[in-house]
């Protein structure tokens, strides 16, 4: 299986301090990925350097099967090729609905001038309906996003994440702030993502990472300590060292 | 995961733009009867109850509506404080003066020469014209912008084509550099401040501190009275704004007016839902100039002059900001009941009417954007006693402004 996303000998300094050190990385198109690592190891500055918030001083990042070079496209160019990001805490459209907020990242042309002649079609309310109904919002189309509780948002932005239909998911701590049961319906439902669509999942929490039963990335110091099974990563002594070690 | 609910209408929006927004046909209503009630005791064509010059000032404040309206999109949706859209009001100003002063002189000078025994040549003319126009700035030269000036086409195209192009330019850099926040309200205010210098300068090609006057005339009309022109105007503008109503309520109704919010909102969560946000800014930037270029095409006729004062007097730039935010401001004080006269200045000169057209200038243009609230209905709600502070220190409105109080030549 050919590479969806191939990270190779990225590095980048902000002021001097070298967040991202030499790191190499790569997933398939139907595969999960979980990344973990102490604060300050890199992980968000990861993200940010796939969805090109920031660019790095040097290395490759390239996407898809005509292996295109991610650094010289926008955050827009880089969604609208097939990223999609989820933040750590929602980030939903708060002033408006939850459909406004679901018609935004549904799949459509992104230009001023298709804005303004868009009308949802009749497949568009089902689809809208069909993933507000996916995360329980199914009765909620009509609420402003701003009066739905925590978790509510999160699911809100989940839904958001899938009506882009990316090829690659960006996830940054799904489960934070989630209750038990929530969790549970996270982890399964991130496996279900996983099936058709590359996921990567940035995660501290290591139970939740246990259940998603993936191949797991260990980061430290901006650079790639260990890669392999939960297991396999937590039996490395240098991991067990400067990551789980510290308890 | 619970099961589907059925899609209820109202938030899938099947129906027409005009069935989703009564509103819409609400404010166009009260905008005809308005028109009609004014046409109805007008000099012109009722018993004279009001007087011309209130037509004008009437007039007026439809035209700053249409600036209003154009700030409520670029600042209350997309959440970009521009201070230089009055500057794009003043150049669709500047440019329909072009025209008007141009063929009003020309008629004038071939009149003064049809007495002559041989017939004038067509560069006699145009001699003649620049010399009429240019002798206040001591030049008898026609300066290179005013080679469209005789043609009321061209200056028509221009009216959208300038303020456009100097939107977009402008915008393309400031946006593309991600500027954003009170850092590109400074740049706009820098971008007006030095338009206003550079057509303060008698060799800009635009008479200078002079500016150009003798606007109300129409070329070819003279026969035709200020009572009846006045009222071409006023009708002219109603239309215009009710045109500009319709087409930034439909704009702002649907998905681009969602995108918009979502931009003022969080710009960076837009960007990673793949739409370009500089586009769109510019979209509404670009949009927005052209609005009050026509805008003030339509408003300098009615003020009969138009100088460099218009965009220099920085008050004057913050005047459409004014209204979203004072009004903004009105809405969130509702419900303490607080007073809302906020553009009656204590001690403008003139006496009760002319304060009272002052009021219905300014309050005219206040009332108007609360008519607008259900659709345009998310200002930004700042605080507006700034504004008012600013406006109180204006000495007197426009239309009562002495027309020989230019600045200094320098």
């Amino acid at each position: 299986m050919t590479a969806l996303l191939e990270v190779s000998g990225v590095s980048v300094s902000f002021d001097g301090f070298r967040a991202i050190n030499n790191l190499s990385f790569s997933i398939g198109a139907a595969e999960m990925c979980a990344v973990i690592g102490p604060n300050g190891a890199g992980k968000t500055t990861f993200m940010d350097i796939i969805t090109g918030k920031t660019r790095p001083d040097s290395g490759t990042v390239t996407w898809g099967e005509r292996s295109v070079s991610l650094l010289k496209m926008s955050e827009a160019a880089i969604a609208r090729a097939g990223i999609g990001r989820k933040f750590q805490r929602p980030t939903v459209f708060e002033d408006q609905t939850v459909a406004e907020n679901l018609i935004l990242a549904l799949r459509s042309p992104r230009g001023p001038i298709a804005a303004l002649r868009f009308r949802l079609s009749g497949a568009g309310h089902g689809r809208v309906a069909e993933l507000a109904g996916n995360v329980g919002l199914g009765d909620q189309l009509h609420r402003k996003a701003g009066e739905l509780s925590h978790g509510q948002k999160q699911w809100l932005e989940i839904a958001m994440l899938l009506a882009q239909e990316p090829r690659l998911l960006l996830i940054d701590e799904p489960a934070a702030g989630m209750t038990l049961a929530e969790r549970e319906q996270t982890t399964a439902m991130l496996v279900d993502m996983a099936k058709t669509r590359a996921v990567i999942v940035v995660e501290h929490d290591m139970e939740f990472v246990r259940r998603l039963k993936c191949r797991v990335t260990v980061l430290h110091e901006g650079a790639v300590l260990a890669e392999g099974s939960l297991q396999h990563v937590t039996q490395d002594p240098v991991v067990v060292d400067v990551y789980l070690g510290r308890g | 995961m619970t099961d589907i609910a059925p899609p209820r209408p109202s938030a899938m929006r099947p129906q027409s733009f005009l069935a989703r927004n009564p509103s819409v046909l609400w404010f166009l209503l009260l905008l005809a009867l308005f028109c009609a009630l004014v046409t109805l005791m007008s000099p012109a064509l009722g018993p004279g109850l009001i007087s011309t010059s209130f037509v004008k000032t009437l007039g007026k404040t439809l035209c700053l509506c249409i600036a209003a309206l154009a700030m409520d999109v670029v600042w209350g949706y997309t959440g970009i404080l521009s201070l230089g859209h009055m500057a794009f009001f003043a150049l669709g100003g500047y440019i329909i003066g072009q025209w008007l002063m141009y063929a009003r002189t020309e008629e004038i000078v071939l009149l003064s020469l049809a007495s002559d025994p041989i017939p004038p040549t067509a560069a006699e003319v145009a001699q003649g014209v620049a010399t009429q126009i240019f002798g206040v700035v001591g030049s008898s030269e026609m300066p290179a912008v005013w080679g469209l000036a005789h043609s009321l086409p061209a200056q028509l195209a221009l009216i959208v084509l300038v303020p456009g192009i100097l939107a977009f330019l402008f915008g393309w850099l400031a946006f593309r550099s991600r500027v954003t926040g009170v850092y590109l309200s400074i740049l706009t205010q820098a971008m007006t401040l030095a338009l206003s210098l550079y057509l303060f300068q008698n060799d800009s090609g635009l008479r200078g501190n002079n500016g150009l006057s003798g606007l109300q005339n129409l070329p070819g009309l003279s026969g035709v009275g200020q009572d009846r022109i006045s009222l071409w105007f006023f009708w002219a503008s109603a239309l215009a704004l009710g045109l500009a109503y319709l087409l930034t309520a439909w704009a702002t109704s649907g998905k681009f007016g969602s995108v918009l919010r979502a931009i003022r909102d969080d710009e960076a969560r837009v960007r990673f839902l793949g739409y370009s946000v500089e586009s769109y800014k510019l979209f509404v930037f670009v949009g927005a100039a052209v609005l009050c270029g026509i805008a003030g095409a339509l408003y300098y006729p009615q003020a009969g002059i138009i100088n460099p004062a218009e965009l220099a007097r920085s008050p004057r730039s913050t005047w459409p900001s004014g209204w979203p935010s004072a009004d903004a401001a009105g809405f969130t004080a509702r419900s303490s009941a607080r007073p809302s006269y906020h553009f009656c200045p204590v001690g403008s000169p003139g006496g009760g009417r002319l304060r009272a057209a002052w009021f219905l200038h300014h309050r005219l243009g206040r009332l108007v954007a609360c008519a607008a609230r259900p659709v345009l209905r998310r200002g930004h709600t700042l605080c507006a006693e700034g504004h008012r502070r600013d406006l109180r220190s204006l000495a007197a409105p426009p239309s009562v402004r002495p027309q020989g109080r230019a600045p200094r030549p320098r």
